[in-house]
């Protein structure tokens, strides 16, 4: 559905992607993660041919990003938070502007998803809150069912009830459609996402499925016999190493049942017992991001 | 074509700037017949002595001197919001992320620019072409023109908004 490569974006002498690689399965719903500044929305924005890449190939749906027309816009929805919208417009009247340019637009859908969202039809787009905003986007977004939904970052700013309704719209049809998600709201997307992409500084650090990533990093908790120590030198894989009293704690990031107990005895003395936690997608994320900003300071 | 369709989206949008503008229009109007521009009777606040004839007269050329600029800047806001509505540059507009073409959002941006100016200026040639045949001896020919033209510009914010 999607497939980038090599992607470079640079605002005059900043570059914003640095060689970016990945690819967007057919019905797969691929989160985009990474921290403030990282490239998300750049990534999403060159991908919707909002801004055009500094080099590289982006290809969505078959077609080279910068050739996105109509004809594919109309399979392509879209929710951003920093989307203008005519403010005047009411609601309704935003839903009757929209439907002529999609041909297969359900009206059905339409009226199911207003109603799930709660959305006040006849309010101007100006009066409704920020949270009501991203819900209506949502709403217009889905009715011509999509084959590629792009979700710019949609949980900003919203309270947990206008979430859960979001993802509650969101799941009903994401058996049909390829998603592509930018958030930093990782809980949200955790049992949602198949496919994790890892940003950070314009550069993809790692793009896999949410299994292969859940079943490689694991916390685990080392208890020793004697007080404990860091061993030195660190594994490259061991992320946030941490010992107090006689445990060492710490985030492997190449998991294996098999090997872990050896490597653990081989770099500590007196292990007692090994303790090993699967995580969420949050917990990796802000341990991959504590992780690299270490590495930097 | 989306022509007509993006068309009535940006009057539904615009209608309050039209609406102004007529406004300006009445008021414009209601200037030249307060003053009697047409014919030279008179103004009952200057019989009544507030202010000399000729004050008036200064006073009455400056305001109706006004209202045109007034009218020339309304309709440049007009052009300019008409055009702003879905600007070309820029990476948050709506309509960058939706199957519309640029050739009709275009060519919707030109009728609408088109059909402001025809509606705003044609009365206001018919009035100078009432003042120039009547040579001001007939005052209703260009008070009409200025009715019709206000009419005209009302009916028109107003049709728009129930579009």
């Amino acid at each position: 559905m999607i497939r980038v490569n090599n992607l470079w974006k640079k605002f005059m002498r900043h570059e914003a992607l640095r060689g970016l690689t990945f690819s967007v399965a057919e019905g797969s719903a691929f989160a985009l993660i990474g921290a403030n500044g990282a490239g998300k929305t750049t990534t999403i924005k060159v991908l919707m041919n909002i801004i055009e890449p500094s080099r590289g190939e982006v290809k969505v749906m078959g077609v080279d990003s910068r050739s996105l027309g109509p004809r594919e816009l109309s399979r392509i929805g879209y929710v951003s938070e920093n989307q203008d919208l005519p403010e005047r417009l009411t609601v309704e009247q935003y839903l009757d502007y929209l439907r002529p340019f999609y041909p297969q637009w359900d009206r059905e859908l339409e009226a199911s998803t207003v109603g799930l969202l709660h959305l006040p039809l006849r309010r101007k787009i100006g009066d409704l809150s920020h949270g009501m905003r991203t819900k209506m986007a949502l709403a217009c977004a889905l009715p011509f069912r999509p084959q590629l939904l792009v979700l710019d970052e949609p949980f900003s700013g919203l309270d947990p009830l206008v979430r859960d309704e979001f993802m509650e719209s969101l799941i009903q049809q994401a058996g049909e459609m390829t998603v592509l998600i930018s958030s930093h709201e990782l809980s949200e997307i955790d049992h949602f996402a198949t496919h994790v992409g890892f940003l950070d500084e314009g550069k993809l650090l790692f793009s896999e499925t949410m299994a292969d990533l859940t079943e490689r990093f694991r916390e685990v908790r080392v208890t020793l016999e004697h007080p404990a120590s860091e061993p030195d030198p660190l594994p490259s894989d061991w992320l946030c190493v941490r010992s107090v009293g006689s445990v060492v704690s710490f985030v492997d990031a190449r998991f294996s049942e098999d090997t872990l107990g050896d490597r653990i005895r081989s770099l500590l003395n007196g292990v007692r017992s090994i303790d090993t936690q699967p995580m969420a997608l949050r917990s990796i994320f802000t341990t991959l991001a504590r992780s690299l900003r270490d590495d930097m300071a | 074509m989306m022509i007509w369709h993006i068309f009535k989206k940006d009057w539904r949008l615009m209608w309050p700037y039209a609406a102004g503008l007529a406004a300006l229009h009445f008021a414009s109007m209601a200037a030249l017949l307060r003053i009697g521009r047409f014919r030279a009777a008179p103004l009952n606040w200057i019989q009544a002595g507030s202010l000399t004839a000729l004050e008036a007269d200064h006073t009455a050329n400056a305001l109706i001197n006004v209202f045109p600029i007034l009218s020339y800047l309304a309709s440049c806001l007009l052009l300019v919001a008409i055009v702003q509505q879905d600007a070309i540059p820029g990476v948050r507009q709506d309509w960058l992320v939706r199957p519309i073409r640029r050739r009709d959002l275009f060519l919707a941006s030109s009728w609408e620019c088109c059909s402001w100016f025809s509606y705003q200026f044609s009365p206001l040639i018919y009035r100078a072409r009432c003042s120039m045949a009547f040579r001001y001896d007939s005052p209703w020919m260009p008070r009409s023109a200025d009715l019709c033209g206000s009419g005209l510009a009302c009916s028109w914010g107003y049709s728009h908004s129930h579009l």
